[in-house]
């Protein structure tokens, strides 16, 4: 195996051409040194992105927060600007592992890695967020949808491509983001379920709302008929109850031997898609926690 | 008066641990030395029909391959079980090194010693076997079937039943049952759950070609380790040194005998490559292949008297032992005695312990013995028995509790009891009266709940217990006492050199205890069974008496005084206080001993000696919360009241109690290995283990009941396992208390929990 | 094939040759003999590979040995000074935080990175922060206390 500490951009992509597709890009290592372990993936040059200055950056540009793709999870949840306009990413970055995986693992990886349920990945995924792509061709932006091949798999592909920044936009001040947990453990423990949610509200109601939920399919799923049925509801206990019922149309979580039956998880997330959309009310100060 | 007991002094290696100084298996590095990796069975039950070694070894850096065809094959037990078993019972000796039947899925097959751990792994790809499978069996009911698959038909012909079934007759429950006027039974389901100590099962052996072998080992029982290899390596005991290095990372019971099969492994590769060969568990290795707590059920059934009075309690314990047998029957003593019976007035008892093999994993020894099952199963029939009655569960606890000068079924007499006092003080810390019973709506509701029980200070009787040492004076006074007990984690080196030191009569700023190796002293159960401080202390401070005396022999002549008018007083030989004047100018004891030096004379002292055995007392009280919408309980506080006789270093104590606190709570709550048939136990790692992290825990309140145990070395009494016993009862009576619902099965995951409230209270 | 690696370790600057795929505790391990650094699980769950690489508390256990090129790693062994301890050392020793020992090394790294970086946590904070360090002995109250201790005397040394 060989080891290349990239400086810039540029550099990365000269080793990545050079490699020829044998080559992946590494970030903080806590999924890809296991899964090259492991055997799940293969890599005979690992190039080390972390020292490049450009992607530690988070900075506010024109109305977005642009995260680099190498700042760490505590990097970005210690981050001020972050903590302002993002309280429900800061809250799920704190969730990944514990404070020492976070210390080197990246958001960026956290959405390559495309497991499910990842939690930092689950809340930036109804932010809005654009994935910044550079490979041979040029720079290319993205959004969720287009991030996730399946359990697992990204689109991505880390030995010919590499994800500069993420950019959100700015919440506006009506609109207010969340994040459920249902957790065995608050540390070191993947979730069982978990919620992320964004929306506006208007005298009262519901203008929009995005609402994913993991893990029940394919990357964080839309809960789509949940999103469409609220749009001009009221804001009221009881519109979450229908709303964490609708969401179940668009769920279908597997049992895992430890996490949790199938039938536990969809007796749940009624209740963390009720318990997200309570949290963005709240936060509006619409209802009270 | 005593100068170091009962005092907080710092314990002796915080500084070797807090500095990275400290060394443990893992950190031995000899020259030469080769590193091991194990091929484990990927079938629950089958024959090994061969092992085909050839590709193996041509790797370059194999040095050596070990299996069935080049071990040896004499059957042993790889606890301590082996040595320890009383007369007239014989030990089950029903393991091999490598066996011609694999049993469960992860049992050896073969091992690889090479230049690397990465090539030893590479190798363990080549080497080829054909299995033949056969039918396995995964459960207690399914394996006592007629016509089950026999996993080890050698040892228990015909029915599984591993060792025999354990009795306890105690009055006679048959006959005087129908005096009671009120009967309560349940049936209790407990899991298998790991001991996941941090430092994972490893040896390092050094063979040496004229016939010595030395290993470095993880092991709690040094010398027992050291027998065992004596005998399936077929060489004198005196030959055979195991020591720890000098510190253990955790035990919890997990590794009295062999550390797994670590020693034996490390060992069979050495004799074979004739050099220094490292075996380190994996942590996936030490989950799934080293022994666990028993999974199993329990039927109990108490008879009482309408005012509450017990009559008579019947249990029935059906406990699943794995694969092999290790400490599972004496485990079933245990459950039967100090678990189901021990803490309460039941003057007739009738307990039957069924230790069964399945094809599983083994499951043996983990802190508290199979007594937190007992407790949990008459805990939760002791809580129904109040419910029946219409009694506070407190309160028909304190009407039955055992109390000083109580007799009871034991062959050793109750020689001090605070149950009552360790009852009332957690109850009252936890808020009982104010808070239990309380009607509880709305999402989250809370409940209080209590347990209590009883252990040992040591195994006896249900294994051998007894020990030896050596005390001697250093030609400059100072003290040494050497001894096999290892230093796994409670600080007990720390507390039997407080006794030792004042047992003496010398300052411990220049005493020294070295333990944890069999060269450096004769016969040492180990650290196992709540014991170490009390038989190690049990013997230190007799032997201590004799040192005195050979110091006070020669003083006398020394000095010209009678020798019994002296005394040693922090490291000073001066008179009694009692004594006629003039009294002696007090002489420094490194002055007398350097004299005796030079006179051809050293005060050595060494002894062998069983203990007695005293039980601890203690009650869990738990305050929970419990989330009505998705099942999780949180638990809010637990309050333990320990009487453990006299506390010879109260922080230790403390440490313990809380440790078996948060085990308790995990236990209780969490904790679980899951089997997935054909892929076997799913929970190979600290993530997929839900052992309590930091952020789980709940407010703690230790206290210890003062006390005074007249047989324990100055007055103290067993602890090491005791705050595990009683902690899952509290937290499921309190559960109970919050939303109306016992459970009858642990640990209360959210599924479990959520599926009951939905059946109780309807969607 | 070895590559170089620069690298400061308890303030001595090392320079080897290492196979990149190796992990950093093996090095630090098999290699510089510092073996105060524990392995509990490889596998980033337990906390007691805990080091401090360039002022962060990391797991040595699942990073590649050469994300420490140019950078400045203390490990357990470099935190007494002069014979002295660190207060989080002695209090750990003085308030029963330690038992077996095995995870106290990466503990108090943990906690050392921990009051570097916040010098007054709250119990909630210590608790948090710490949580990816597992103990199997201590039922962590006793360490909660110790780091907390350890905070107040390092504040008041800051103030004298
Ligand atoms: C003990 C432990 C506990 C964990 N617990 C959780 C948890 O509770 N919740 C959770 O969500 N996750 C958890 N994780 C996983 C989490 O740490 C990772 O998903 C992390 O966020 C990945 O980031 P990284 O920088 O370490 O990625 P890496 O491992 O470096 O990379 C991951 C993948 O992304 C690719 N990649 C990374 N950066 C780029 C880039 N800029 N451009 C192109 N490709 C890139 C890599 O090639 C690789 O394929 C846990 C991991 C461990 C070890
Ligand atoms: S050994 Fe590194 S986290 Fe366990
Ligand atoms: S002291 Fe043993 S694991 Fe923490």
């Amino acid at each position: 195996m060989k080891y290349l500490i990239a400086n810039s951009t540029t550099e990365v992509l000269e080793f990545l051409k050079e490699a020829g597709g044998t080559a992946s890009i590494l970030a903080g290592g806590t999924d890809l040194v296991l899964d090259i372990e492991s055997g799940k993936k293969k890599a005979d040059v690992l190039i080390d992105v972390t020292r490049i200055p450009e992607l530690k950056k988070i900075e506010e540009v024109d109305g977005f927060l642009e995260i680099g793709a190498a700042a760490t999870l505590t990097e970005i949840h210690s981050h001020p600007l972050v903590r302002k306009y993002f309280p429900s990413l800061v809250k799920a970055c704190k969730k990944v592992g514990s404070r020492l995986i976070q210390n080197v693992a990246t958001l960026a990886g956290n959405v390559i890695t495309a497991q499910p349920a990842a939690d930092a990945g689950m809340a930036l995924s109804v932010l809005d967020p654009r994935f910044v792509l550079v490979d041979e061709e040029g720079t290319r932006e993205c959004y969720v949808d287009d991030m996730y091949a399946g359990f697992g798999v990204s689109t991505l592909d880390s030995g010919r491509t590499l994800m500069t920044k993420i950019r959100i936009p700015l919440p506006k001040e009506n609109e207010a983001a969340s994040f459920q947990r249902l957790e065995l453990r608050k540390s070191l423990s993947l979730p069982m379920l978990n919620v992320a949610a964004m929306a506006a509200i208007k005298e009262g109601k519901f203008e929009w709302v995005r609402l994913r939920m993991a893990p029940v399919g394919k990357g964080p799923v839309r809960a789509v008929e949940a999103e469409e049925w609220l749009v001009g509801k009221e804001v009221s206990e009881e519109t979450f109850e229908r709303a964490g019922e609708l969401a179940l149309e668009n769920a279908n979580p597997r049992s895992n031997p430890l996490r949790g039956s199938k039938e536990y998880r969809e007796a749940t997330l009624p209740v963390m898609v009720k318990r997200a959309l309570l949290e963005i009310a709240t936060q509006l100060n619409v209802m009270e926690g | 008066m005593t100068k170091y007991v009962g005092k907080n002094i710092p314990r002796l290696d915080g500084y070797d641990k807090a500095t990275g100084r400290g060394l443990y298996t893992t950190d031995i590095y000899l020259p030469h030395m080769l590193h091991a990796a194990v091929l484990r069975s990927p079938y629950a039950h089958a024959k090994v029909i061969s092992v085909d070694v050839s590709e193996a070894e041509k790797m370059e850096g194999v040095v050596a391959i070990a299996t069935k065809d080049n071990t040896p094959r004499t059957y042993f037990n790889a606890t301590a079980s082996m040595f320890l078993t009383n007369l007239p019972d014989k030990p089950v000796l029903d393991q091999q090194i490598f066996s011609d039947v694999v049993r469960y899925i992860g049992d050896e097959v073969a091992a690889v010693a090479a230049e690397t751990e990465a090539i030893a792994k590479e190798a363990l790809k080549k080497i080829k076997v054909v299995y033949e499978e056969l039918p396995a069996v995964y459960n207690v009911d399914d394996a006592m079937k007629d016509g089950a698959p026999q996993v080890q038909p050698d040892f228990s012909p015909g029915n599984n039943v591993c060792g025999g079934v354990v009795k306890i007759r105690y009055g006679d429950a048959e006959a005087n049952w129908d005096k009671g006027e009120v009967f309560a039974e349940t049936k209790v389901y407990m899991q298998r759950i790991k001991q996941a100590q941090l430092e994972t099962h490893g040896a390092v052996a050094d063979y040496n070609p004229k016939g010595h072998l030395k290993v470095y080992s993880t092991t709690q029982t040094p010398y027992p380790a050291k027998m065992i290899l004596a005998t399936i390596f077929d060489m004198p005991a005196s030959n055979v040194h195991v020591k720890n290095p000098p510190y253990v990372g955790g035990g919890f019971g997990v590794r009295i005998g062999l550390s797994a099969k670590a020693e034996a492994i490390a060992s069979a590769l050495s004799i074979l490559a004739k050099r220094p060969v490292k075996y380190i568990y994996s942590r996936s290795e030490d989950f799934l292949t080293s022994d666990s707590r028993h999974e199993g059920y329990i039927v109990s059934k108490i008879s009482a008297m309408k005012d509450g009075t017990f009559v008579a309690l019947d249990t029935r314990a059906y406990m699943n032992t794995g694969a092999y047998a290790t400490l599972g029957v004496e485990l079933a003593g245990v459950t039967g005695a100090n678990g189901t019976s021990g803490a309460y007035r039941f003057p007739n008892i009738h307990y039957d312990g069924y230790v069964i093999y399945t094809n599983q994993e083994t499951a043996g020894a983990f802190r508290g013995f199979g007594a937190p099952q007992g407790a949990f199963a008459l805990e939760t029939c002791v809580d129904q028995l109040a419910k029946q009655l219409g009694r506070d569960p407190l309160d028909l606890r304190l009407q039955n509790a055992l109390r000083d000068g109580d007799e009871w079924w034991f062959p050793y007499p109750i020689t001090s009891c605070k149950l009552m006092d360790c009852l009332k003080e957690a109850a009252k810390s936890i808020g009982w009266d104010e808070k239990r019973g309380k009607k509880q709506t709305g999402t989250i509701r809370r409940g209080v709940g209590i347990g209590c029980g009883t252990h040992v200070s040591n195994g006896a009787p249900f294994c051998l217990d007894y020990n030896a040492a050596f005390m001697r004076i250093e030609v400059d006074g100072s003290l040494l006492v050497s001894s096999a007990v290892p230093e796994i984690g409670p600080g007990s080196t720390t507390g039997l050199l407080q006794i030792a030191a004042d047992a003496v009569g010398v300052p411990m700023e220049n005493a020294r205890f070295a333990f944890g190796d069999t060269d450096v002293a004769p016969f040492d159960v180990g650290s196992h069974a709540s014991r170490t401080l009390y038989s190690a202390g049990y013997l230190l401070v007799r032997l201590a008496v004799d040192l005195r005396e050979q110091i006070f022999e020669w003083a006398g002549k020394f000095l010209d005084v009678d020798p019994s008018t002296l005394d040693l007083v922090d490291g000073q030989i001066v008179s009694k206080c009692d004594a006629a004047e003039p009294h002696i100018e007090p002489t420094p004891l490194s002055y007398l001993a350097h004299q005796a030096h030079l006179r051809a004379k050293q005060f050595v002292v060494s002894g062998c000696k069983a203990p007695t055995n005293s039980p601890p007392f203690h009650a869990h009280a738990a305050e929970v919360e419990v989330d009505m919408e998705t099942g999780m309980i949180k638990v809010l506080k637990l309050a333990a009241a320990h009487d453990v006789g006299v506390a010879v270093n109260p922080i230790l104590v403390e440490g313990q109690i809380e440790s078996g606190l948060i085990m308790g709570l995990g236990y209780a709550l969490r904790e679980e290995m899951t089997y997935q048939e054909g892929k076997g136990f799913y929970n190979d790692s600290y993530h997929k283990y839900m052992l309590p992290t930091m952020d789980e825990t709940p407010e703690m309140e230790s206290i210890i009941v003062e006390g005074f145990d007249p047989d324990g070395p100055f007055g103290v009494k067993g602890v090491g396992e005791c705050g595990m016993i009683p902690t899952a009862p509290a937290i499921v009576g309190a559960v109970e208390d919050a939303i109306g619902i016992r459970f009858y099965e642990i640990p209360l995951t959210p599924g479990r929990v959520l599926k009951k409230i939905k059946e109780v209270y309807g969607d | 094939m070895k590559e170089r690696l620069v690298t400061t370790v308890n303030g001595r600057r090392i320079e080897r040759y290492v196979d990149p795929s190796m992990r950093l505790v093996d090095f630090l391990r098999d290699e510089l003999l510092l073996t105060g650094t524990k392995i509990g699980c490889k596998q980033g769950e337990c906390g007691a590979c805990t080091i401090i690489m360039n002022g962060t508390a990391v797991l040595s256990c699942i990073m590649p040995v050469m994300k420490a090129m140019d950078a400045e790693i203390l490990t357990i062994e470099g935190l007494e000074k002069d014979g002295k301890l660190h207060p989080i050392q002695d209090e750990f020793i003085k308030g029963g935080a330690i038992q077996c020992g095995f995870c106290t090394p990466g503990f108090i790294m943990g906690a050392k990175a921990l009051l570097d970086e916040n010098p007054s946590p709250t119990s909630e904070e210590v608790r948090e922060e710490l949580s990816g360090h597992i103990c199997r002995c201590t039922g962590y109250k006793k360490i909660e206390d110790a780091v907390l201790k350890a905070a107040e005397r390092l504040r008041e040394e800051k103030d004298d």
